[in-house]
């Protein structure tokens, strides 16, 4: 074994201990659930993932959008049918990358274009609430698009390598904190512009012209 | 607005040693329970396997198995006089929270009280006249014998598979044992531990002394298999015992005696981190419909009940039963009432020693692992000349020697630099520390209410501590701490520092999480809030345990008898309350 190897071998070690350890935070603790739980109102995760009068963030909930409907999941921590198998940095993926468990790149009606801006620590506080959540057992199956839209692959990764950079918030040292509150807010959980920017097409968010309203079919017009 | 839910037959607030143990026992006689547990649920394997649980600065320094202060806290003074405040972070005791409760992160002492301990008022009168109690002593006695308690320690015992050596088997004396302990009716179910050096060398000082050393109970020394069938292992010495959880399957907690078993009952239900807000009571305000809590997404929820078990930690009890509204709240003015009254604590100290020429390796070691001396306990000695009543075990007790606190140095050592850096190396394999483990009485002005100015998130008032030592326990203090330093005199060290408990009570250094009291048993309802059995005189179909129930605190660790109590008053909810509900004890 060549002393390169070693060392890459080692390095390797390193930050698989590293990531152990880091997982290993207690997330049972009051704090951060209770964060959480402000974060998760704060990105109305519950409105996309609960269907009308069905158990709250147990998903069947239906987006209308050109291509055909989707589903919101099932994110509760119910093993079978929720998300109750995922680590934490399966949940961190989706929000950041807009990668699921097993690599299924999701369509961006769930806006991590705009969850990617949230900050490692506020989505371990959101794991962490979303783990207390009541299991529970509802079978969904997201993709209803139409035909050839359903096809995930290559159309979702396409799409990210053109419009899409996985990127945390960075705040503008010009601004002051409270701009820089509200600008993390906006562009981040709160995904504001998702539907209130237009999308050019490929359903894209026209960043050139954030928050000028008009969006086609999903609903929102206001500025 | 709370929403409600189907009833139940029994529902148990706090899912810890206490709530653990009458769940099952109820669930097992076919009772559908529900328990509700403000913390996570936490297993052995997946919440501190060895992989990361023995990481000192993470639990010890950091707190991570514990309460949040956010969460839930009360208020601190030491007398009227004062203002009480918040507390902030924890010090003296440290609260738990979770599936588990103080079970997961104790040290397993496991220890009896003395049978006069549970007759302690009429004990001491009789033998050394009413005048010798300080006037404003509120001790009591408990309304049961240490006789009638122990075939319920022997079963809290054999479910733990405490390890040690028995000192009084059917009032035959046995060698090795504690020979003052109370008679038990058999051997301890796992032979002791064996001993690390220290407490070797204390246990050779204390023989030279004319005393007679034995080890205490301890972490499992052999793989067991407890009445329940859920199996235990050998405790590996790991010395990260107290404040951590272990992930050997060698120190008994709920998980590793009876929830494996628990949770296969169809009957029961854990709801874990759903908070209790209060019980809710009829409109006579002499029966409980249930409790109220509420859940993490901010939820709130009415689970209604036949039974109500409060199985919370001693503190959690006392607050939920005020905050409920249940029995007199205690008034120190007038002495009245009894929510609140009769708080207690643990009095501990120590003697630090420095040797030039014994190695001690101190991470060698248990929870529960040492040698001790029972001679100055309870009223195993005259008092008569002292001017002071209760005592405590003394003891070589190596628990741990964790590299971020094992930090002990001789007097007079500089206190940062080079010369610091250089004693904490040279001291941490020679130094060793011995200590004292005294009982607390009761005080007129020590006690629990509602604060008047603080309160919690949900606009509920904190509970308020007020609480000092007196001099009687000072006293005591002094005198174990100097008979204990002529123990350690005689292991041979180079110097030695006598560490006696002073005044007043600092809230900011852990010494125990032994508190006591609030509502207690006993025989009278002006002067205690259950009756012998647990049961509350105000609410027939209300039980309560832990140590809440302690009129005073004796000279040892409280959990053998909090399991015991736990066991006797799920025999008589069995086997006599359910048969008949209703007082099991005219007033």
């Amino acid at each position: 074994m060549t002393v390169r190897t070693l060392i890459s071998l080692a390095a390797a070690a390193c930050t698989i201990g590293a990531m152990t350890a880091w997982s290993a935070a207690d997330n049972q603790a009051f704090e951060q659930i209770e964060r959480g739980r402000y974060l998760a109102v704060a990105g109305d995760c519950i409105s996309c993932h609960t269907a009308p009068g069905g158990k709250p963030f147990a998903g069947g909930a239906a987006l209308e959008t050109p291509f055909g409907t989707l589903l919101g999941p099932n994110i509760t921590p119910d093993v079978a049918t929720g998300i109750g198998s995922w680590s934490e940095e399966d949940f961190w993926r989706t929000l950041h990358e807009g990668i699921g468990k097993n690599a299924v790149r999701l369509y961006p009606a769930m806006p991590y274009p705009a969850y990617t801006k949230v900050t490692r620590e506020d989505a371990s506080a959101l794991w962490a609430y979303l783990r207390t959540l009541d299991p529970v057992r509802n079978e969904v199956r997201p993709n209803q698009l139409e035909f050839p839209f359903n096809i995930r692959r290559p159309a979702t990764s396409t799409w990210d390598l053109i419009n899409f950079r996985p990127s945390v918030f960075r705040p503008d040292p010009t601004k002051s904190e409270a701009w820089n509150r509200g600008a993390y807010l906006v562009e981040g959980l709160g995904h504001c512009g998702t539907c209130h920017t237009p999308k050019t097409s490929p359903a894209v968010i026209a960043t050139a012209r954030p928050c000028k309203g008009r969006c086609c079919r999903i609903g929102m017009r206001p500025m | 607005m709370a929403r409600k839910l189907p009833a139940t037959d029994v529902v148990i607030v706090g899912l810890g040693w206490t709530g653990s143990i009458l769940a099952h026992e109820l669930a097992a006689s076919g009772l559908n329970v529900v328990a509700i547990e403000r913390g996570p649920w936490r297993d052995t394997a997946t919440d501190f396997p060895p992989a990361y649980a023995q990481d000192e600065l993470r639990y010890h320094i950091r707190h991570d198995l514990f309460l949040r202060p956010a969460q839930v806290t009360m208020t601190f003074r030491h007398n009227v006089r004062e203002t009480a405040l918040p507390i902030r972070s924890w010090g003296s005791f440290m609260p738990p929270n979770g599936v588990g409760g103080g079970g997961v992160h104790w040290n397993a002492e496991t220890w009896r009280f003395l049978p006069s301990d549970f007759q302690l008022k009429t004990h001491l009168t009789q033998r050394y006249g009413e005048k010798f109690l300080p006037a404003d002593m509120t001790i009591q006695d408990w309304g049961i014998s240490y006789d009638e308690l122990e075939p319920s320690y022997d079963k809290f015992e054999y479910l733990c598979g405490t390890s040690g050596k028995a000192g009084n088997i059917k009032g035959q004396i046995q060698a090795g044992g504690n020979p003052f302990e109370g008679s038990r009716s058999r051997e301890y179910p796992t032979p002791g531990q064996k001993q690390p050096y220290g407490p070797t060398l204390f246990a050779q000082a204390a023989k030279e002394m004319g005393y007679k050393p034995f080890q205490p109970s301890g972490n499992l020394s052999q793989a067991y298999t407890n009445p329940l069938g859920v199996t235990l292992g050998a405790c590996t010495y790991c010395g990260f015992c107290e404040w951590f959880g272990c992930g050997n399957y060698s120190k008994a907690s709920p998980q590793t005696t009876i929830l494996p078993v628990l949770v296969r009952y169809p009957n029961f239900e854990a709801r874990t981190q759903c908070e209790v807000l209060k019980i809710n009571l009829d409109k006579s305000g002499k029966r409980a419909t249930g409790v109220t809590y509420i859940d993490t997404s901010g939820n709130e929820w009415e689970q209604p009940a036949d039974l109500v078990l409060l199985c919370a930690f001693q503190l959690f009890n006392v607050q939920l039963l005020l905050l409920s509204g249940i029995g007199k709240p205690y008034d120190p003015n007038t002495g009245e009432g009894v929510i609140g009254r009769n708080y207690s604590y643990q009095v501990t100290s120590s003697v630090d020693t420095f040797f030039d020429n014994k190695i001690f390796n101190p991470f060698i070691a248990s929870g529960s692992i040492g040698m001790c001396i029972d001679e100055f306990n309870g009223d195993n000695f005259d008092h008569g000349p002292h001017g002071f009543v209760g005592g405590g075990y003394l003891g070589a007790v190596q628990t741990n020697g964790r590299p971020l606190q094992s930090t002990r140095v001789p007097k007079g050592t500089p206190r940062w630099g080079l010369q610091w850096k250089q004693a904490v190396a040279k001291s941490y394999l020679t130094s060793y520390q011995v200590v004292t483990h005294g009982g607390c009485c009761s005080y007129r002005d020590a006690y629990c209410d509602l604060d008047p100015t603080y309160t919690d998130r949900f606009g509920r008032k904190l509970m308020r501590i007020t609480f000092d030592f007196h001099e009687n326990e000072l006293k005591m203090s002094q005198y174990l701490t100097d008979r204990l330093a002529e123990v350690a005199q005689k292991m041979g060290p180079r110097q030695f520092e006598k560490k006696p408990r002073t005044g007043p009570y600092d809230i900011t250094v852990y010494q125990t999480t032994h508190t006591c009291g609030g509502a207690i048993m006993g025989t009278d309802p002006k002067s205690s809030a259950l009756n012998r059995y647990l049961q509350s005189w105000d609410v027939s179909n209300l039980f309560v345990m832990g140590a809440t129930a302690f009129p005073q605190n004796a000279g040892y660790n409280p959990t053998d008898t909090v399991g015991a109590l736990a066991y006797w008053a799920a025999d008589a909810i069995v086997n006599q309350y359910l048969k008949s509900p209703g007082p099991l004890v005219q007033a």
